[in-house]
């Protein structure tokens, strides 16, 4: 059954979800010029993969198939590795310079990431004032035994 | 002349509401309040205790803090519903006390 918690863990899931987001952005900026990894080659580009999960708040609920089928929470399925090609400089003072001087950076778009970080901060405020108004109206219900 | 007595129809037993059976066989018994009050219970300590958990496990750094908020709002507002349910019990209780019989 969907009652008032079930709120709140969604919001909670979002809130979540967009932290891993924040991560994310946060490593591709720390990499932006990161020219050598664990796999070989030039950092690439993170992005988390988000996906609906239908809210499952009991097992009874399951079985009775009282699951709200309108509220999804939001989960982080996977976090991908962005297949844009490097970039490639011309910078042949570098130690990681081919035989042409080329090297090759991370895939990153600085701005880009800039403007990811300000989406997900926002969504994670969005989601923390949802908890925060859900608590208000459970309290305010429950105020009303007073 | 005779007089005849009055007749006035026999009554062998009084049949008041509150002394019929009160499970008749083929009705499921319904829990008492104090098995519900009980069971209410025992949730809200469960819910407390994960609170607890989840308060010591942010502070471990296993648990998210918007885990934790969770965790610890659903205690908090389970908490403060079972304090006003207790309130109305004891009022309750204190009203049939006052009684005057």
């Amino acid at each position: 059954m969907a009652d008032i918690f079930t709120a709140l863990s969604i919001a909670s899931s979002g809130m979540q979800a967009q932290r891993i987001r924040v991560n994310t952005v946060a490593s591709n900026l720390a990499n932006a010029s990161t020219t050598r990894t664990e796999e070989g080659g030039p950092y690439r580009r993170l992005d988390p993969v988000f996906r609906a999960v239908p809210v499952e708040e009991s097992f009874e609920a399951t079985l009775e198939g009282m699951i709200d089928e309108q509220s999804n929470k939001v989960e982080v399925v996977e976090v991908s590795r962005d297949p844009a090609p490097p970039r490639k400089v011309y910078d042949p003072q570098h130690p990681d310079a081919d035989a042409e001087g080329y090297v090759l950076l991370p895939n990153i778009n600085v701005p880009e990431e800039m403007v990811n970080m300000i989406t997900a901060s926002r969504s994670y405020a969005a989601c923390a004032n949802v908890f925060e108004t859900i608590k208000q109206m459970a309290r305010g219900a429950v105020d009303l035994l007073k | 002349m005779v007089i005849k007595p009055a007749e006035f129809p026999t009554i062998d037993r009084i049949d008041l509401p509150l002394s019929r059976e009160v499970n008749p066989a083929g009705v499921a018994e319904q829990p008492g309040f104090d098995e519900l009050l009980g069971r209410a219970l025992e949730k809200l300590d469960g819910t407390l205790k994960a609170g607890d958990a989840a308060a010591a496990g942010f502070l471990q750094g296993k648990v998210d803090i918007q885990q934790m908020a969770l965790a610890l709002e659903k205690a908090d507002i389970s908490l403060r519903f079972m304090m006003h349910v207790r309130n109305r019990v004891v009022e309750a209780y204190k009203e049939i006390s006052r009684m005057n019989i």
